[in-house]
């Protein structure tokens, strides 16, 4: 997994701010772009995958390495 | 078929063991779960000695500060033994234990920005628990919870503060420059593999102290350590958040975490009722004269701050007991300027004018009291 559009970066970034960041982000791309987005709090993994879900975005993979989440998400 | 089912069935006790541990410490709990184990514990704890606070712990440790480098002579109970101060202390222990079991723990560093607005938000809350005599658990949860007045203006307080906190941040994002998050990335695998036995570690240690405590004569502090362990790990677990609460229903619509403070209050209202009823506890108990200025205006202030910090005042402890160093950021804001606020409060007499206590009960009884707190949540 390594084809992505945009790029964001929200490590260091508490609850809300990874989810919120990530919606703006999204709100700017077109249909079928895919979004690579990472961060460090756990939380924002059930925000992550939560939000999708609601907007019927596409979580592809969502993966933690060292710490770092790193999520793949392509826009409805 | 048959194949299929035998093979989940685990193979010896190792197996089995893991196979809980997962479910136990590696995913998350609902936040239902946690509802109902914060509502029975509050009761528990009301029952015990008193209900659950945080603010005027949080506030001990900056008084003790002014105390120590002499800028104010307060006349206090010592930290280690305000049980409040070392219930707060147990969360953070607690949430650091259920985080290294779950192998979460990590000193999680953060942008510039999100130091200011943890000193802001920190400020803020130490200000709003003043007013509200009481944080999200002591002014609101434990409030209501003990059928006060002061809880329900401090709960629509704490919606408004939200709301304005929720807006504040997406202006952030909008309007100032993108954070360049130069955060050193430290990679942490293998440390990871032992953060188990560390947990087990912490969690012994923290016990152990309950059990000194205990010998030397200080059994109920001991006891509420052991409280603070528990609901230190059940917070970490649950990911247990009040700011997601109040917020959310704005933000995405989740209404998960509202649902899990819902419960929390009917439960240990219902027991915090019992209680009261029966005469084993003071009907003024847990009471406060913050209806309504104090606790409206406290849970606004309070609300912006805990949106701008990342965490109230419980969720701030067991956010810094998992390693965020913002959140200890917002710790120490909330202690110096709780501490401070509070004094000029109680020097200017304006401490006095914040409000009165009313009794739920008091007005149109017990059946209809609490009945009408069940419906409004």
């Amino acid at each position: 997994m390594s084809e992505f559009d945009t790029e964001l970066n929200c490590e260091g970034l508490n609850c809300p701010l990874p989810v919120l960041k990530t919606k703006k982000k999204m709100d700017g791309m077109l249909s079928g772009e895919i979004l690579k987005m990472t961060s460090t709090d756990p939380g924002s993994v059930n925000d992550v995958t939560f939000w999708a879900k609601l907007n019927g975005q596409f979580l592809m993979s969502q993966a933690e390495d060292g710490g770092v989440y790193t999520f793949f998400i392509q826009k409805k | 078929m048959a194949d299929t089912i035998i093979k989940q069935e685990p193979e010896n006790l190792k197996e089995v063991f893991t196979s809980g541990y997962a479910k136990l410490f590696e995913q998350q709990w609902p936040m239902w779960v946690g509802g109902i184990l914060f509502g029975i514990l509050n009761v528990f704890m009301f029952a015990y000695e008193k209900a659950w606070r945080v603010s005027d712990g949080v506030r001990n440790w900056g008084n003790w500060f002014f105390n120590t480098i002499d800028v104010s002579e307060m006349i206090i109970i010592e930290p280690h033994l305000y049980t409040t101060s070392i219930l707060n202390f147990g969360i953070i222990v607690g949430a650091m234990a259920s985080a290294l079991l779950a192998r979460q723990f990590q000193v999680r560093g953060a942008p510039a920005r999100e130091f200011v607005k943890a000193l802001i938000g920190g400020t803020l809350m130490g200000i709003g628990s003043v007013l509200a005599f009481g944080c999200n658990i002591g002014g609101f949860f434990s409030a209501i919870s003990a059928l006060s007045m002061g809880g329900l203006a401090m709960m629509a307080g704490l919606m408004i503060g939200a709301f304005i906190g929720l807006k504040l941040l997406v202006w952030e994002i909008i309007y100032l420059n993108p954070v360049s998050s130069p955060v050193s990335r430290k990679k942490s695998g293998d440390l990871k593999k032992n953060q188990p036995l560390a947990g087990t570690l912490v969690l012994l240690a923290g016990i152990g102290l309950a059990v000194v405590y205990d010998d030397l004569d200080y059994s109920i502090r001991g006891g509420f350590l052991v409280f603070g362990l528990v609901i230190g790990l059940i917070m970490q677990r649950t990911r247990f958040c009040f700011v997601r609460a109040f917020r959310e229903p704005f933000l995405s619509g989740d209404g998960s975490a509202a649902k899990g403070v819902a419960i929390a209050v009917i439960i240990s209202a219902i027991g915090f009722s019992v209680l009261k009823w029966s005469d084993m506890k003071d009907w003024e108990d847990s009471v406060f004269a913050g209806f309504w200025i104090g606790s409206l205006v406290g849970g606004i202030i309070f609300g912006i701050g805990m949106s701008l910090a990342g965490g109230c005042a419980s969720g701030s402890l067991w956010r810094a007991g998992e390693g965020h160093i913002k959140l200890w950021v917002a710790l120490i804001a909330f202690a110096l300027s709780g501490s401070y606020f509070r004094e000029w409060m109680a020097e200017s007499g304006w401490i006095m004018k914040l409000g009165e206590s009313i009794f739920i009960p008091d007005l149109i009884g017990w059946k209809m009291g609490l009945l009408s707190i069940c419906v409004l949540i």
